[in-house]
C-alpha cells in the first residue's frame, strides 16, 4: 500500500495548482453623460452606489485568464477590450469581459473621455489581481430562486403581447429558469476568497426616471454575499441569458420606493447564493487547467435592408446596428480544470440557450454568459423569433434568425474540442 | 378566479416598455397579432383555391450486367445478375408558379446537375445498386438520360390533383451504433436501440375521381437486408415495399424517399445468402402493408407550395483549410406538410430534431436527397454522434462537426419565412 500512497501524492504535486486573486476598481464615470438601456437620452445627476470592474484572475502556473465582470450595460467596443488586452498581454494571457446588463450605467460609446478614464482604473484592477494570486481549492453547487418572470407572455392564438412587469408573481410564459449557479473560490485554510453567482434576469428594477449611477439588484447580491461570507470575500455576478426575462419589479418608479424593491431583490438572490455557498466542500483540484477557445462567426443581417432604408426614412434615423452587415461575433468558452464550462455570447440571448447548454454540454457545471465580449443585441431562438415581441423580432434583433443556435452549437464542440474528445484525424474503424 | 382576474389587469395595465419614447401610445392589439389571427380563415380561402397538378412516371435504369456495384467494399466484381430491376419513378407537384420533381431512384446515391432546377434526386441507398457519380460510367450519362426521359413523361400527363398525408409508426431497424462508437450491423431479435424513429410518412397523390395515383413513403432504414455476398441488383426492401402497395391499391404508383438513416440499420442486416430475398421481401412487405393500413386516416395537404434551394459551404472536417459545397432545399405545402433534402446520409436524431422544429403538422427529413449544386456529403453525423465515434461519426464522414445542425437549422427558418411567419421588417411596436 505504502509505495501506492506515495505515487499517488507525487501525482498531486506534479499536477498543475490553481492560483486565484481578486480586484476590483471604481469605473468613476463623470456625472452628467448619457445612461444606457432606455434610450438614448437619459442624462446621469448623481451616484446611488458605485459602478466597478471587478477582476478574477486565474492561472494554472503555465497559462493564465482575467474575468471581468462590468456593472455597465454592455461590454465596451472591440477597440477598447482590445487595447486593455494589449495593455496587459504580460500578466495575464486572455481577458473576458463581462456585463451585468444594468440599465442604470453610463454609455461609455458616447463618452470617449470617460472611457479612458476607466481603462487605467481596470488595467490596474487586472495587473493588482493577477499580482494577488495565492494557491486555493474551488468547488460548485446549485440553487433555486425567482425574482423575475418570462416577459413575453404568449396567447392562447400565438400572438405575444409583452408583460414587463409582474409585481403580483403570477406565473407566466415558460420558459423561466430559476437555477443559480454558485461557484466558490477559497484560500488554502478554506476562508472564501472569491463567490462568483450566475443567474438570468435583466437588472432593470430602477427605471428610466432614474438617473443615478447604479449596479441594480446585483450589486446588493454582492453586498449580501460579501457580508455574510466574510473574511474580506470577493463577489461576482455573472449575468446568464435573460434576453426574455425581466425581475418580478420590472422599472419600479422612485416614488414607489424603487431602490429598496432593488435592494430587496438583490438580497433574495444574495441570500440563495450564500446559502449554496456554505453547503459547498471546496477542493485542490488534481490537475488545475485553464483553457480557452474563442471562434469568431460571421452572421448576416436578418432584415431586408432596401426595405428597411424606405420604412425609416420616413420616420426617425436607422440605427447602424440594426443595419449591420456581416457582423463578426465572438463565442468565448472556457474551461476551468477540464470541469467547469463558462460560454460566453456577446449579446442577448434567450433564457432556453442556458437551459439548452446545460443539458447539452458534456460537463454538468457549464455556465451561459450574455453580454460577454462584445453587444449585438437579441439573440432570440428560432421559435421565439417566429412568434415575435420585444428581442425576438423587432428593431433590436440585427441578427440572422438560428444565430442564437449557431453560437450554442459552437460553444458544444469547443467544450469537446478543449476536452480533446474530438480528434482532428478520423478514428480507426471499429 | 382571482389570480385570473389579477392576470388580465396586470396584462392590461403594463408599464411602458423599455426602449420606447416616452409619450409614445401601446396599441392593445397590434397589427402582427390581428394577421396571426386571420392566418386560419387565409389558410381556408387558399386551401379551396389551391390547385395541385401532378405528374408520375417510372423508368428502367437497371445498369448492365457486369457493371461495379456499390454498398460494400468488400465485393470483389461487377454485378451477375438482376433480382428486381432498379428504377427512377418520378413524382411532379405543381401548385401555382412552383414546382418539385421528385426523382426517386433505386440507387445507393446519384448526383446530377443536368436534372433541371427544381429537381430533386433522391436515392433509396439500396446496397445492391451500381457505382454511380464516383465511377461516370456510360451507364451514368444514360441514367441521366432515361430520368430526363421520365420527367418529360411525367410533366406530359399533369392532372389535376389533391395530396393527402397520413402518419405512422413501424419498427424494423435499430440504431446500429453502440455506446462508445462499437457498432452493431444487425439485431435479428429487435432489441430496442437509441436514439430511432419508428415515424413512417406518407403522402397520397388523389386525381379528380379520387383515385389514388401515388403512394409516396418516406421511412429511415438503411437498405442493407443484402450483403455484400448478393451480386443481383436490387432495390432491397423498399422495391419490395413499392410491390406491397401498388398490389394492394391498383392503379397506384409507390415511391419511397429515405429518411435519416446515417445510423439505422435493418434488424436483418446483411442477410446471409440463402434466406436474403425472403427476407428482403418480408421486411418490404411488412412496411407496404402497414403504409397501406395507415392511408384511411390521412390528412388533406392545404396551402400553396414554396421552396427554397441553396448551397451552404462547410468546412472540411479533417482539413479545415478546404470546404465541401452541399446544396440543399427546403419546401412548405402552408402549414399541413414541410421537407428539406439533403444530400448525404443524416443521422435519425437530426430527423427527430426537425421534425419538432418546423411547427408544421407534417414534416419528412428527405436524406440522400442531391438538389441545388454542391456535392455529395457523406455521412452527416450529430454533434453527440461525432463525439461518440462509430461508422459515420468519427471516420467515413468529411463534413464539419456541427454541419447537420446547421443545416436542420438553416432549413427550419427558410420553412418559417416560405410561410410568411417570419418578416423581412422588425416589429415596430416595441
Amino acid at each position: 500500500m505504502r509505495p501506492l500512497l506515495l505515487i499517488a501524492l507525487l501525482a498531486v504535486r506534479a499536477g498543475a495548482e490553481l492560483r486565484a486573486g481578486v480586484a476590483k476598481a471604481d469605473l468613476d464615470p463623470p456625472i452628467g453623460i448619457h445612461m444606457a438601456g432606455y434610450g438614448p437620452t437619459r442624462t446621469s445627476t448623481g451616484t446611488l452606489d458605485p459602478l466597478e470592474a471587478r477582476v478574477l484572475a486565474l492561472s494554472d502556473g503555465t497559462r493564465s485568464v482575467a474575468l471581468i465582470t462590468l456593472d455597465l450595460c454592455f461590454t465596451f467596443d472591440e477597440k477598447a477590450m482590445d487595447q486593455i488586452r494589449a495593455e496587459v498581454h504580460s500578466t495575464v494571457d486572455e481577458v473576458i469581459f463581462h456585463a451585468s446588463h444594468t440599465h442604470s450605467g453610463p454609455t461609455y460609446s458616447d463618452a470617449p473621455q470617460a472611457l479612458q478614464h476607466a481603462v487605467p482604473r481596470i488595467e490596474a484592477a487586472i495587473r493588482s489581481a493577477a499580482a494577488s494570486m495565492i494557491p486555493v481549492q474551488i468547488g460548485n453547487a446549485w440553487g433555486q430562486t425567482y425574482i423575475g418572470f418570462n416577459r413575453r407572455y404568449i396567447e392562447t392564438d400565438g400572438a405575444v403581447e409583452m408583460f414587463w412587469r409582474n409585481e403580483p408573481k403570477i406565473s407566466t410564459t415558460f420558459p423561466v429558469d430559476p437555477t443559480v449557479g454558485v461557484i466558490r473560490i477559497d484560500r488554502r485554510d478554506g476562508t472564501p476568497l472569491a463567490i462568483l453567482v450566475n443567474y438570468a434576469c435583466h437588472p432593470v428594477i430602477l427605471g428610466p426616471d432614474s438617473f443615478n449611477y447604479s449596479a441594480d439588484y446585483p450589486g446588493e447580491m454582492r453586498r449580501v454575499i460579501e457580508q455574510e461570507m466574510g473574511h474580506d470575500s470577493m463577489a461576482f455576478f455573472l449575468q446568464g441569458a435573460p434576453g426574455d426575462i425581466n425581475p418580478f419589479y420590472d422599472k419600479t418608479p422612485l416614488i414607489e420606493d424603487a431602490v429598496n424593491v432593488m435592494k430587496e431583490t438583490g438580497r433574495k438572490l444574495g441570500a440563495e447564493a450564500v446559502r449554496v455557498a456554505r453547503s459547498i466542500q471546496t477542493k485542490i483540484p488534481e490537475n488545475a487547467s485553464i483553457q480557452t477557445k474563442t471562434v469568431i462567426l460571421t452572421v448576416s443581417n436578418r432584415w431586408n435592408r432596401e426595405k428597411l432604408e424606405e420604412h425609416y426614412q420616413a420616420t426617425s434615423g436607422i440605427t447602424r446596428r440594426l443595419l449591420a452587415q456581416d457582423m463578426r461575433m465572438p463565442v468565448t468558452t472556457f474551461l476551468l480544470n477540464r470541469d467547469l464550462a463558462f460560454v460566453g455570447f456577446p449579446g442577448e440571448p434567450f433564457v432556453e440557450f442556458q437551459m439548452q447548454l446545460r443539458t447539452k454540454s458534456p460537463l454538468p457545471n457549464s455556465f451561459l454568459l450574455g453580454y460577454t465580449n462584445g453587444y449585438f443585441a437579441y439573440l432570440p431562438t428560432i421559435a421565439a423569433a417566429v412568434r415575435g415581441g420585444y428581442g425576438a423580432n423587432t428593431t433590436v434583433n440585427p441578427s440572422a434568425v438560428g444565430t442564437g443556435e449557431r453560437m450554442l452549437n459552437t460553444a458544444l464542440i469547443s467544450i469537446y474540442e478543449l476536452l480533446g474528445m474530438l480528434s482532428n484525424k478520423p478514428a480507426k474503424p471499429r | 378566479m382571482r389570480a385570473a382576474l389579477t392576470l388580465v389587469s396586470s396584462l392590461r395595465a403594463r408599464t411602458p416598455p423599455e426602449p420606447r419614447p416616452q409619450g409614445a401610445t401601446t396599441k392593445l392589439k397590434s397589427d402582427y397579432s390581428i394577421q396571426m389571427r386571420l392566418i386560419p380563415l387565409l389558410l381556408l380561402a387558399l386551401s379551396l383555391s389551391a390547385q395541385y397538378k401532378a405528374g408520375i412516371a417510372r423508368i428502367d435504369i437497371t445498369p448492365p450486367i457486369g457493371h461495379q456495384m456499390g454498398g460494400y467494399a468488400a465485393r470483389t466484381h461487377g454485378s451477375t445478375g438482376i433480382h428486381d430491376p432498379l428504377y427512377a419513378t418520378v413524382l411532379i407537384i405543381e401548385s401555382g408558379a412552383n414546382t418539385i420533381t421528385l426523382i426517386t431512384c433505386d440507387l445507393r446515391s446519384f448526383v446530377s446537375t443536368r436534372l433541371g432546377k427544381n429537381a430533386i434526386i433522391s436515392s433509396s441507398h439500396t446496397h445492391s445498386g451500381p457505382l454511380t457519380w464516383e465511377l461516370r460510367s456510360p451507364w451514368y450519362t444514360e441514367a441521366e438520360n432515361k430520368m430526363l426521359q421520365a420527367i418529360a413523361a411525367a410533366k406530359k400527363n399533369m392532372f389535376p390533383a389533391t395530396l393527402e398525408l397520413a402518419e405512422g409508426e413501424i419498427y424494423l431497424g435499430h440504431n446500429r451504433i453502440k455506446k462508445g462508437g462499437e457498432m452493431w450491423w444487425r439485431n435479428p431479435d429487435a432489441l430496442p436501440s437509441h436514439p430511432l424513429d419508428p415515424t413512417v410518412n406518407a403522402l397520397i397523390v388523389k386525381d379528380q375521381q379520387k383515385k389514388t395515383r401515388a403512394v409516396l413513403v418516406n421511412y429511415a432504414c438503411h437498405p442493407s437486408v443484402l450483403g455484400p455476398d448478393n451480386y443481383e441488383y436490387s432495390a432491397d426492401y423498399p422495391g419490395a415495399m413499392r410491390r406491397a402497395i401498388e398490389s394492394q391499391i391498383p392503379g397506384a404508383t409507390a415511391l419511397f424517399i429515405q429518411g435519416g438513416a446515417g445510423d439505422i440499420n435493418p434488424y436483418r442486416d446483411k442477410e446471409p445468402v440463402a434466406t436474403q430475398f425472403q427476407a428482403m421481401e418480408e421486411m418490404g412487405q411488412k412496411l407496404g402493408t402497414y403504409v397501406v393500413s395507415t392511408l384511411k386516416k390521412a390528412k388533406p395537404i392545404t396551402g400553396p407550395l414554396h421552396t427554397h434551394s441553396e448551397v451552404l459551404e462547410v468546412k472540411n472536417r479533417w482539413q479545415s483549410n478546404q470546404t465541401i459545397p452541399i446544396g440543399w432545399t427546403a419546401g412548405a405545402f402552408g402549414n399541413s406538410f414541410c421537407f428539406a433534402a439533403l444530400p448525404g446520409e443524416p443521422f435519425v436524431e437530426l430527423q427527430l430534431t426537425f421534425r419538432a422544429k418546423t411547427e408544421c403538422a407534417h414534416s419528412m427529413l428527405f436524406g440522400y436527397s442531391y438538389s441545388a449544386g454542391g456535392v455529395w456529403a457523406g455521412y452527416i453525423p450529430t454533434i453527440p454522434a461525432a463525439v461518440q465515434g462509430g461508422y459515420g461519426a468519427d471516420y467515413n464522414t468529411t463534413v464539419a462537426v456541427g454541419t447537420g445542425e446547421e443545416l436542420i437549422d438553416r432549413a427550419v427558418v427558410k420553412l418559417f419565412e416560405l410561410r410568411g411567419l417570419l418578416k423581412d421588417l422588425p416589429d415596430t411596436r416595441y
